[in-house]
């Protein structure tokens, strides 16, 4: 999807990670399949792009990993939300939606 | 994985694998997404690698995160693991506190006795003295070379020097002098220094304020100039810079003041002010003058020895040219350092001495404790080695104990060196160069946190090392290997405790040999007595002119001082034995009937002069004939008496009493008849050998520099009031130069040896405090542990005192092993306190005997209540346990 997808503001995929990982731990691929079904692949998200957010904010102390099994059986990485990113979602999640508010605001069709 | 946990570092190839697994992970995922929807599997592929973007940039970017990550945690773990030992090792001090207690307070001990001897050894002995290249510099004295002994110089041969020497850049001299700083009331009377040109640029004293002496300040006729003292600014004038500039009232006239001396310069002496004191015409034939502080610096590039040679060719010539003045003279070059310092050394040394054997001792206490509670861990340690912690970890938090332990002896050992550095001061002579401004500095602090770093080491990391060691399986296997170890570390303890006993001897036998010294010393006859005699020192000269004036006032004084209640009697005399502004004089002494050549140098004596109450006021004997009387008057029979080894030298075998002779005192040679003979005195210290001294009645000289010695009914210092006033009430204007109690002067003599003898007494004593602990623990601790053999051998018969034996006779043999290591320690340490014993060989058997003997009784009386309660163990109950 992503030359027909919509482009992404910076910082905006960091959030996306966040609050998929809020609901629990799980490793790269998963948080893909999940933001893709989320906004059924509107949103042109590279899958290199990720790893690149994850890695980042795993160095920001924001999330963490660890080794585990996958369904499949096989090694994966698994990634899960540290105290500080669970904070960090939060504050950036409501600037997002004030932000998203504001700008729909204008943007929606005026009633005569 | 909990953020408690320490994650096991990953080294940069296992970051990159990790990454690679994770793209390839992600990858292979979407491969299998897509073909299960229906994609051949090669388009899959195409389409996932598209999807993931740019592989090469991704890991690029991702790899340096985790690479900077991975940096980060090693911090983190380092940091906090240190915090976690450190953390480990304060609950110690919580959980054991008198362990923990006592170990801290024992290097405190050790520590602050380090740090205050060297600050005090630092301060006065090793920093450079405040003079411009010290090393250049040397203090002239002269010899007497039938006596041996030393004098300040004369003025006259101090020029000959100057002139006909080549090794100096400088040469000058400090003429000692009395003025009275009249701008306050009562007159205070100031040391002086009259200083010749040559004399700063010698010393190479800058001042701290104003300038020197310039040219034009030695020229006769300008108005007068001073430098004044860093003391005297501060205790008079208040630190006032202002005091540039203006004048200050000496002796009734104005001096101005012109600059301030930097603190602590400790030659010619720390008080009192500078004068310019120009050569004069009459100067060149003063030879004989020999009171003056001479000084000069080598020329760059000149060693003292060159120098010295130079002086010693110089002073051959001089002794041909003038005989009577400088046959057996010669002159030697001191580098001022040694001059000033060389006298203190032996005993600060002594005194460092002293302080790192207690350090020692402190560090072998410490060691033991830890050794007894290691022993006791074993198991704990190995627990720890079982559930995988690793032995530099257990090292690690080992190490970190001892610095816990170290830290806060050391601080507590530095707060306490503070107070030691205060008691210091308050007890060291005065006449300590530089001590006036000890304090711990940065350097002193340094050396408090070196030594107890080093005393955490070697107190700490030998168990450490030695527990660590042990494999955890060693140790866990029960109580057999339990009881190896245990014997290892309670012969490891046993050594300890043996090493402390001998460094104790060693300080005990040092601190007896130095008492005894002091008390041969002081069993000295002086020949006079010294207590509930007051002195106080006057000159007349400058309000009496003339001789008849001077002997009027004199007369005056002696009544008035008579008349004041407590007073028994008064005593008039020029140089009173142990004063320390002491006014010797010497004077030619011709016996009638012996001729002496024009080339040889006549016999020179001390002369005099003395009140005739003097002798009975300081109980000095009168041997033969009779002593002097009011009617030995100015226009009576001149008249002297000598002293016992005056006697001996000039009229051996002889009577002198009768004789005659010509005695030069004020003046040229005068015919005297010789009244009396008198007992000898010392007349400077206790161990200064009496001189041949001859005195003459103060009423046939008149002269004007007077001790008046009082002898009192009650405490001198009681007394002392009524006398200066009785004095003022005199002449209102007439300064006593030096007042006190004789008893206190002959004291200051021994100021110095007490000081070192009370700073080693006390060093000993806490060494052998903190021995006695030493033994006591490790016996407390033995015993415990063979309580089950004591009650067996109970059980089987044996009677409590030999149980008791057991252990004391232990104690005995370890006493005895401590007592040999410190006697031949001893044997070879003391030879350094030679130059501070006094008739005490440092091998004396009594002071050793002394040492030995309460060192075997310490260690008895350390294991005594163990061994009582090892002879009180019960049979049964022993026998039940474990």
């Amino acid at each position: 999807m992503p030359e027909n997808g919509i482009a992404l503001l910076r910082g905006t995929l960091d959030v996306l990670i966040l609050k998929t990982l809020s609901s629990g731990r799980m490793h790269g691929y998963q948080i893909v399949a999940r933001i893709e079904e989320r906004t059924g692949g509107e949103l042109g998200i590279e899958d290199g792009a990720l790893y690149q957010s994850l890695h980042r904010m795993e160095e920001r102390g924001w999330v963490e990993s660890e080794w585990g099994h996958a369904e499949t059986g096989k090694r994966a990485r698994f990634y899960r939300l540290t105290p500080e990113g669970r904070r960090r979602l939060g504050a950036e999640a409501a600037g997002w939606i004030r932000y998203a508010r504001a700008v729909f605001r204008v943007l929606e069709p005026v009633e005569p | 994985m909990s953020t408690e946990e320490p994650r096991p570092p990953r080294s940069a190839g296992e970051i990159r694998e990790e990454l690679d697994e994770e793209i390839a992970f992600h990858l292979e995922r979407r491969v299998e997404d897509l073909v299960r929807r229906g994609v051949p599997e090669a388009a899959a592929r195409e389409e996932a690698a598209r999807q993931f973007g740019s592989l090469v940039d991704t890991r690029e970017i991702c790899l340096k995160s985790d690479l900077r990550l991975e940096r980060q945690r090693r911090r983190t773990a380092v940091t906090r693991g240190l915090w976690r030992d450190l953390r480990f090792a304060t609950r110690l001090f919580r959980r054991q506190p008198g362990f923990a207690l006592l170990a801290a307070g024992t290097i405190a001990l050790g520590v602050a006795a380090a740090t205050t001897v060297f600050s005090a050894v630092d301060h006065v002995l090793l920093r450079p003295l405040p003079y411009a290249e010290s090393d250049r510099v040397v203090v002239l004295q002269e010899r007497d070379l039938r006596s041996g002994a030393d004098t300040g110089v004369s003025v006259g041969n101090l020029l000959s020097w100057s002139g006909r020497t080549g090794s100096f850049a400088a040469m000058g001299m400090a003429e000692p002098n009395g003025v009275d700083l009249t701008s306050v009331e009562p007159p205070e009377p100031i040391q002086a220094w009259g200083i010749t040109p040559g004399f700063l640029e010698a010393l190479g004293a800058e001042p701290l304020l104003g300038r020197a002496f310039l040219e034009s300040d030695f020229r006769p006729g300008m108005s007068d100039v001073v430098l004044i003292s860093h003391r005297l600014w501060t205790q008079r004038f208040g630190s006032d810079p202002a005091i540039l500039g203006k004048d200050i009232a000496l002796d009734g006239s104005p001096a101005r003041v012109v600059g301030v001396l930097r603190p602590a310069l400790p030659y010619p002496d720390t008080k009192g002010l500078w004068f310019p004191r120009p050569f004069t015409a009459d100067d060149a034939e003063d030879r004989n003058g020999n009171y003056r502080e001479g000084i000069a610096r080598l020329r760059p590039g000149v060693t003292r020895e060159a120098a010295q040679a130079d002086l010693d060719r110089v002073a051959g010539l001089l002794a041909a040219e003038n005989p009577r003045t400088n046959q057996g003279k010669s002159v030697r070059a001191i580098p001022i350092r040694e001059h000033v310092l060389g006298t203190v050394r032996p005993g600060l040394t002594v005194l460092f001495g002293a302080a790192l054997l207690l350090l020692l001792v402190a560090c072998a206490n410490t060691a033991g404790l830890l050794f007894a509670r290691g022993v006791g861990r074993e198991r704990e340690l190995a627990v720890h080695v079982a559930l995988g912690a690793s032995r530099g970890q257990l090292l690690r938090r080992l190490i970190a104990e001892g610095l816990v332990i170290a830290a806060a002896g050391g601080a507590a050992g530095l707060l306490l060196a503070f107070a030691g550095v205060r008691a210091v001061r308050a007890l060291a002579p005065p006449e300590l160069p530089r001590i006036e401004t000890l304090a711990i500095d940065a350097r002193g602090a340094l050396f408090a946190a070196c030594v107890a770093a080093i005393a955490a080491l070697v107190s700490g990391l030998a168990p450490a090392v030695r527990l660590s060691r042990r494999s955890a399986a060693e140790s866990l296997r029960g109580a057999s290997m339990g009881a190896v170890s245990e014997r290892e570390g309670q012969a490891w303890r046993r050594r300890l405790v043996v090493a402390e006993m001998a460094a104790a001897l060693v300080l005990l036998c040092g601190a007896t040999l130095l008492g005894q010294s002091l008390a041969r010393l002081l069993s000295n006859p002086l020949g006079f007595t010294p207590a509930r005699r007051v002195s106080l020192q006057v000159f007349l000269w400058d309000r009496n002119p003339t001789p008849a004036q001077r002997l009027a006032r004199t007369e005056a004084i002696r009544q008035r001082l008579a008349a004041v209640p407590g007073v028994e009697g008064v005593g008039i005399v020029t140089a009173q034995p142990f004063h320390p502004s002491q006014i010797d004089a010497m004077g030619v002494f011709l016996v009638e009937g012996r001729p002496v050549s024009a080339t040889e140098r006549p016999p020179r004596v001390f002369t005099t002069i003395a009140s005739p109450e003097y002798f009975g006021v300081m109980e000095i004997p009168l041997r033969r004939g009779r002593s002097f009387t009011d009617a030995d008057r100015a226009e009576a029979p001149a008249v002297a008496i000598v002293n016992d080894t005056l006697a001996g030298r000039l009229f051996p075998g002889e009577d002198p009493v009768g004789k005659r002779a010509r005695i030069s005192v004020m003046g040229p040679p005068v015919e005297r008849e010789i009244v009396g003979v008198v007992g000898d005195v010392r007349p400077t210290s206790f161990d200064s050998p009496p001189r041949s001294e001859v005195y003459v009645p103060l009423a046939q000289t008149g002269n004007g520099s007077l001790t008046f010695v009082v002898k009192t009914r009650g405490r001198p210092e009681a007394v002392l009031p009524a006398l200066r006033a009785a004095v003022t009430e005199v002449d209102s204007g007439q300064s006593v130069y030096t007042a006190g109690p004789v008893e206190e002067m002959v004291r200051a003599t021994t100021r110095d040896r007490r000081f070192v003898l009370a700073l080693t007494t006390a060093t000993a004593t806490l060494a052998l405090a903190l021995t006695a602990v030493g033994v006591a623990g490790l016996f407390a601790y033995t015993t415990r542990r063979r309580r089950r053999e004591f009650g067996i051998r109970i059980a089987l018969g044996a009677r409590r005192a030999q149980v008791a034996g057991l252990v004391l006779s232990e104690a005995v043999r370890l006493g005895a092993i401590g007592v040999a290591l410190g006697l031949a320690a001893s044997l070879a340490a003391n030879r350094s306190l030679s130059a501070l014993l006094y008739e005490v060989r440092p091998t004396d058997v009594g002071a050793l005997g002394i040492a030995a003997g309460v060192l075997l009784l310490l260690a008895v009386a350390g294991a005594a209540i163990p061994a009582l309660r090892a002879a009180g163990t019960p049979p049964a109950t022993t026998l039940r346990q474990e």
